[in-house]
């Protein structure tokens, strides 16, 4: 137990350089990394104003009211952060990795492979400014429906998140692991990739065999309608006990295709 | 034709390894589109041994060279003993673990460098990936330090490292991929082809760094190189590999001994003389002005020499061995005539 717990200690340690190391080598292009700023705060004020088009338009979605949609949405714009800051940077990178023998060095490291070749950049400027626009629309829902601030709510809104955030690390990388068989799945990538846009409204917009689909069989609609159900009481008892089990299942499932595909792996003659 | 010295037996044996073969799929595809969309429907599947077969041993502390021409298994075989590729048949021990299970006790007790691959960030100066290598081996901050100090004085960079990588030469960047890989004082170093596209004084200058680090700290290093001069200042032992098979394992001047019976004599002439007429002395490899190179068989050294002194208009006159390029071409040739046979 103690062992394993260094290294996931060594593990966490070494995903910060990796942040740090990724955001040094932003900022070594000061111009570029400038432009960018602004760019993202251009989006950050454009993402801030889905909060004036909500209320203006006064849409309710099956039952849900604006602070509750903004909730929703607050909660994909944060979760987008997550997954174009830190988890897709990587995931587009591993299939040229694997193609052309890039993951010889990282083989040899006496850390998981998995881990090195899926976080091993991340994108801070992405990652901020979703983050923010995400945790601003949030607050404000959650201050208009009066949620009171405790250890249940908070603690369970965040425990969804990064069950969300594990969810969508896992689904987003399965497609990806294709590529040690098959070299080039950029089709397969991009067809999932889509999937993604599928979350930047509530799911009960959808029919119900939509949703059974989105939440049991490519279970994308877990990723940001599950935090804001929770807050809001509106979390069925079954979807409870998948959302705890989906992580673990999705993971196991990750690394069993991964180290299937390992063995696939012939790196690239030199 | 293989020529096997057995070096097993040995005191404390770090690589060893037992028939290993890996082969690789692959299709062919015929010049023109047509052919393209052939090939979305049927491919022939066709099958490269890379491998073949090869058995080894190296004993801890031995610095052994391994040569052969391109594809022919070299590059390979350094990834399956470095745990990157899984062999389709054979063992190998590696520090007493199986490669291409990759525990993590083997990993950090080994380093590979390959000239055409790096593991530095390439958009941050190269003290930041150290550092970070610093954390993947769990070295603590005082031997950190002091490796630090240590390798980048014996490379010459301490300068360097707070340059961005990508602003570095190709030669100083190979200091620094070296420094990289050396950090957790390995006791095996696979070496694939350091100093590839460096200048003679880099390439002088990582020798004598190999050199010095194989007998200060005993560690085991396999290298492979297209420069003999690599091989010849810093390996004793060579294993020659070609299509695959090793052809030879043995001492590197044992490489000439049996397969280039010649001498070489150089000469200066004070006045030009005719191809025609050098011929009756041996073979001419380089004939330019008052320039010329011979080969002779070793057994009419004297003889030839006596002639050449007596019949030509020498000015200076040198005899040295074929190189050994020379001997392991012939090698190649040999090995390739029997295949083809």
């Amino acid at each position: 137990m103690r062992a394993i717990l260094r290294e996931i200690k060594k593990h966490a340690l070494i995903y910060l350089l990796f942040v740090k190391n990724s955001v040094m080598a932003q900022m070594e292009y000061r111009f570029n990394f400038i432009g960018n700023l602004a760019m993202e705060g251009g989006y950050l004020l454009v993402k801030l104003s889905y909060v004036v088009v909500v209320y203006r338009s006064g849409v309710t979605i099956h039952g849900l009211s604006p602070d509750e949609i903004l909730l929703f949405i607050g909660t994909f714009v944060a979760m987008t952060g997550i997954y174009a800051g830190m988890f897709m940077i990587n995931m587009y990178q591993l299939r040229p990795k694997i193609k052309d023998g890039d993951l010889d060095l990282l083989l040899t490291k006496p850390v998981s492979l998995q881990f090195m070749a899926t976080l091993r950049q991340a994108d801070v400027t992405i990652f901020s400014v979703d983050m923010i626009a995400g945790a601003v629309m949030v607050a404000i829902a959650w201050s208009r429906l009066h949620i009171p601030v405790t250890l249940a709510t908070l603690g369970g809104y965040l425990a969804f998140f990064v069950v969300s955030a594990l969810v969508s690390y896992s689904l987003f990388l399965l497609p990806q692991i294709l590529s040690f068989w098959l070299m080039n799945t950029s089709a397969i990538a991009e067809i999932t990739d889509s999937f993604w846009d599928f979350n930047n409204m509530p799911m009960d917009i959808y029919n119900r065999w939509i949703v059974a689909v989105g939440v049991f069989i490519v279970p994308i609609f877990v990723i940001t309608n599950f935090p804001p159900m929770v807050v809001l009481g509106k979390m069925p008892p079954l979807y409870l006990a998948w959302a705890l089990a989906l992580p673990f299942l999705l993971l196991y499932l990750v690394r069993r295709l991964w180290s299937k595909g390992l063995r696939q792996y012939n790196s690239a003659s030199s | 034709m293989v020529i096997l010295f057995s070096y097993s037996g040995g005191v404390n044996m770090i690589v060893s390894v037992d028939r290993l073969s890996k082969s690789f799929d692959y299709y062919k595809k015929e010049l023109g589109i047509r052919n393209s969309f052939k090939n979305l429907f049927h491919r022939e599947k066709l099958v490269k041994e890379a491998v073949r077969e090869i058995s080894f041993h190296i004993e801890e502390g031995e610095m052994v060279g391994f040569l052969g021409p391109n594809g022919a298994g070299k590059t390979t075989t350094l990834k399956m003993l470095s745990g990157i590729l899984h062999p389709n048949s054979g063992q190998a021990s590696v520090l007493g673990f199986t490669p291409w299970e990759r525990r993590k006790a083997f990993k950090m007790q080994f380093a590979i460098v390959m000239g055409q691959k790096n593991q530095l960030w390439w958009d941050l100066p190269a003290n930041e990936s150290l550092y970070l290598n610093k954390c993947i081996y769990e070295i603590d901050d005082k031997t950190y330090q002091a490796t630090i100090a240590e390798l980048t004085e014996l490379l010459d960079v301490k300068d360097l490292l707070n340059v961005q990588v990508r602003r570095l030469s190709l030669g100083e960047r190979m200091k620094m991929e070296l420094i990289a890989a050396l950090i957790h004082k390995p006791r095996l170093i696979f070496l694939d082809e350091p100093t590839i596209g460096l200048d003679i004084l880099s390439q002088v200058k990582i020798r004598e760094f190999l050199k010095y680090y194989n007998q200060q700290k005993r560690a085991t290093v396999l290298l492979t190189s297209h420069y003999m001069d690599d091989v010849v200042d810093l390996c004793r032992r060579v294993i020659i590999i070609n299509q695959g098979r090793i052809v030879y394992d043995g001492d590197l001047n044992r490489v000439n001994d049996l397969f280039a019976q010649s001498k070489v004599i150089k000469l200066q002439l004070s006045s030009v003389v005719g191809r025609a007429e050098l011929e009756s002395f041996g073979l001419v490899k380089e004939h330019a002005d008052f320039n010329v190179t011979l080969q002779v068989p070793r057994s009419e050294l004297k003889e030839r020499s006596k002639a050449i002194l007596d019949r030509l208009p020498v000015v200076d006159f040198n005899i040295e061995d074929v190189p050994v390029e020379e001997g392991i071409a012939l090698l190649y040739q040999r090995e390739g005539a029997a295949h083809v046979a």
